[in-house]
């Protein structure tokens, strides 16, 4: 049980932050949710693959529920691998705002949260998993070094 | 018996079809990646292009692989998972077998392009985004 909580507790940490600099599920909802799911299922698949091939085996471990989604797959790695993806997720926007931000890469728009997403984000249908308190504050500190200068 | 290293292969490769294809496909509908703003730019398109795409993807992936190096390593010590002797190559960093590798590096490169061709419409619009086709699965 412990393994899956640290689980839940480092995909909390990576939504706080997510959520803080408008990276990601906090910046375009649905292509995020979509994005993780593909990603989830691609490493899933890989995962059966290895488990059908006779290379990966589940450990004994007290850590895990002991709860098995299938032979050899523990309960545990659908959340394992999101959390994985939306962890490749952040790493790479925070690298493109980093970018954007030193001047390493051209000003786009859509490049490390501009103004396009943000505006999405309010006017879209779907709405974002949680009112995006901290994100407009955030989103505004962004914009005088990314935004408007040059 | 398989390999782990060969299981990496076929899925390395899986993932670098669909990288190509998602970046055709942009390319052949004519999206520019730039935005409006190119002729703004000191620097050749090409070149800016390059480094802005990658760049990223470059940076993202080498600290998703420093982590992996990490907590790989945490997770096979407490013994959450272990490996079949024979399929290993035996090239290690560590507790953790080089063919774990294969995840985040496929990871770091699979995930934005994705991210990007799910969000081309609102891209491409710029100032319209549009809702994306895709839903989540």
């Amino acid at each position: 049980m412990a393994y899956l909580i640290s689980l839940l507790t480092a995909s909390g940490c990576l939504a706080a932050v997510d959520r803080r600099f408008v990276l990601f599920f906090w910046r375009a909802p649905r292509a995020a949710a979509a994005a993780v799911g593909i990603g989830t299922a691609f490493f899933l698949a890989w995962d059966f693959a290895a488990i059908g091939a006779g290379i990966f085996e589940r450990g004994e471990s007290p850590l895990m529920t002991g709860i098995l989604l299938a032979p050899e797959l523990p309960l545990e790695e659908p959340f394992f691998l999101a959390f994985f993806c939306h962890a490749a997720m952040v790493l790479f926007t925070v690298a493109e705002r980093l970018f954007r931000l030193l001047r390493l890469s051209p000003r786009r728009r859509d490049a490390g949260g501009a103004s396009a997403d943000r505006r999405g984000r309010a006017d879209g249908p779907m709405g974002s998993p949680a009112p995006p308190m901290g994100s407009p504050a955030a989103g505004r500190s962004d914009l005088p070094s990314g935004g408007t200068s040059r | 018996m398989t390999s782990y290293a060969i299981l990496d292969a076929l899925f390395l490769a899986a993932a670098a079809a669909v990288v190509l294809l998602l970046r055709r496909h942009s390319s052949l509908r004519g999206h520019s990646p730039l935005g409006r703003h190119s002729s703004l730019r000191r620097r050749p398109q090409f070149q800016s292009y390059s480094a802005g795409r990658w760049g990223p993807v470059l940076a993202g992936g080498l600290c998703l692989l420093v982590f992996t190096a990490i907590f790989d390593n945490v997770m096979i010590a407490l013994g959450l998972f272990v490996y079949r002797a024979g399929t290993l190559s035996g090239l290690m960093l560590g507790r953790a077998p080089l063919e774990d590798f294969a995840y985040p590096v496929a990871a770091a490169v699979l995930l934005p392009v994705l991210w990007r061709w799910l969000r081309r419409s609102e891209i491409e619009a710029e100032s319209e985004p549009e809702p994306d086709s895709e839903e989540p699965t």
